[in-house]
């Protein structure tokens, strides 16, 4: 697994840390959070999901709290919290560019042009 | 009808994409992979849809229940990957984001340089060994005695396996940057795969079987003979022509034995001794190529004289022999003399050991006589 630190969460990647902010969750309710929270947009793999657990263990954005037989628990760390914050920051400001830009070509659409002055 | 059966499998196993889409069809067709091979076994099924994926991270036992729950069922290991068959079309893909899958490929191309790097140092080692006779100092002899096509198995087949594992190699990480790049993995023809392999276990099983022939003529060219069996014309001049009186005693040892290497030479041996000397080894090389003649002649000279580098020469070079040199390292401590005679005529060459009371160099055209016989 690539020992560079997580910079840019995939979706995929997001929606498994964001699953662990309120609570502590094993593999399956994970799945079940990410699809519920997304409607179905998201679709989690478990090969997905478990290579993502694997490294947000690696990289100490998760750790494991229990472990019933295959079950295991996880929760978010302080550092993963961290990661999230400045993953959403990162989504704001995408979606403030894009709306900015998104305002400014409808602005120059034929009919919705400002007139010139002169 | 039968519920277990085999069938030729793609050979690239970094090829995942091609070998999902094998195994697909297999499942279509009825059939799901009950253990990985060159000819994989299969177990009888109702035909069915599926999708199958090669997980590269090989079976997680924590993982599997997850799996199972998800819809996916392992099969098998297949190299190092775990197989994985999903019949519901609901399910999520086994792999839903080809970041992460990119990880996996990553640990994968890890696993495999560390394997690559061990195999090339094993080969390395079993080359080295099975090519030691390269610095032997008997390589001409060790060539036209059939070794020749030893050592090209070998470099056939340790080439062969070399290649496989840069293939390899290379397939892995050209897998994991497409991954990486956010690109899935692409997926071949199966049908193609399976020619491709076909022809190649077809080349491969023809040299396995070309060497097996090869062994098998030599095994079958060797025999050993007492002396009194040998067929005629002797190849050697024996104790009886030479000191008629050492051997008037019966001899401990008295063998003929005879070696036949396809393509390259006949060799000939006898051998005469007694405890209590005398000791007398004639080898009479029968080469189909003049230069190779020449090659060994100078070999078992150059034995020779490693052997008593200060033994005094004697060199004949006239019409009976192209090259000849007689060694002598002088009586030993019963007084018999310690002698090497080498002699080439054309494509025969003749080394002759003797221990005994008399002097080779009475017999010359004795040897000359025999030399002839055999061109």
């Amino acid at each position: 697994m690539s020992k560079e630190p997580l910079r840019v969460l995939t979706e995929s990647m997001f929606y498994v840390l964001l699953s662990l902010l309120r609570q502590e969750r094993c593999g399956s309710e994970i799945v079940e959070f990410v699809d519920d929270a997304t409607a179905g947009r998201v679709p989690l793999g478990p090969g997905t999901l478990y290579t993502i657990l694997a490294k947000f263990v690696e990289e100490r954005l998760i750790e494991e709290t229990a472990v019933e037989g295959r079950k295991r628990t996880y929760r978010i760390t302080d550092r993963g919290r961290a990661l999230f914050r400045q993953e959403l920051s990162r989504l704001r400001l995408c979606v403030a560019d894009g709306e900015r830009e998104e305002r400014a070509a409808e602005n120059l659409l034929p009919g919705t042009r400002e007139e010139d002055p002169s | 009808m039968r519920d277990h059966k085999r069938f030729l499998a793609p050979g690239d196993l970094w090829d995942t994409g091609t070998i999902e889409a094998w195994l697909e069809e297999k499942a279509a067709q009825g059939w799901i992979l009950e253990k990985w091979g060159g000819f994989a076994r299969f177990e009888r099924m109702d035909p069915r849809t599926c999708r199958v994926r090669l997980d590269p991270q090989g079976q997680q036992e924590e993982a599997e229940a997850l799996y199972a729950e998800m819809g996916w069922r392992p099969a098998c290991p297949l190299g190092s990957y775990q197989v994985y068959y999903c019949f519901d079309p609901a399910a999520p893909d086994l792999y839903t984001d080809p970041a992460t899958q990119a990880w996996a490929w990553s640990k994968l191309l890890k696993r495999t340089a560390r394997r690559s790097a061990l195999a090339v140092a094993l080969w390395a080692v079993w080359t080295a060994l099975q090519l030691d006779d390269l610095w032997s100092g008997q390589l001409v002899e060790r060539l036209l005695m059939g070794m020749w096509a030893i050592w090209l198995f070998v470099l056939w087949f340790v080439g062969r396996e070399l290649w496989q594992l840069a293939r390899q190699l290379l397939g892995v990480r050209r897998q994991r940057n497409r991954l990486q790049a956010g690109v899935s993995l692409e997926r071949g023809d199966p049908a193609r795969a399976v020619r491709r392999q076909r022809r190649r276990e077809i080349v491969s099983w023809t040299f396995i079987g070309l060497m097996a022939v090869f062994v098998a003529s030599l095994a079958a060219g060797r025999q050993e003979l007492p002396l009194s069996d040998a067929p005629e014309p002797l190849s050697a001049v024996t104790l009886e022509a030479l000191a008629p009186g050492e051997a008037a005693r019966p001899m401990d040892w008295a063998q003929y034995e005879e070696f036949r290497s396809p393509l390259m030479m006949t060799r000939r041996q006898v051998t005469e001794w007694r405890w209590s000397g005398p000791h007398l080894e004639t080898a009479l090389a029968q080469i189909r190529f003049e230069p190779l003649a020449e090659l060994l002649y100078r070999e078992w000279l150059g034995e020779a004289r490693s052997q008593w580098p200060e033994a005094a020469a004697t060199e004949w070079r006239d019409d009976r022999f192209d090259q000849a040199i007689l060694l002598d390292n002088g009586p030993g401590s019963d007084g018999r003399a310690n002698q090497i005679l080498v002699a080439r005529r054309g494509g025969v060459v003749l080394r002759q050991i003797v221990q005994f009371r008399g002097d080779p160099t009475d017999h010359l055209d004795d040897y000359a006589a025999v030399l002839a016989a055999f061109q």
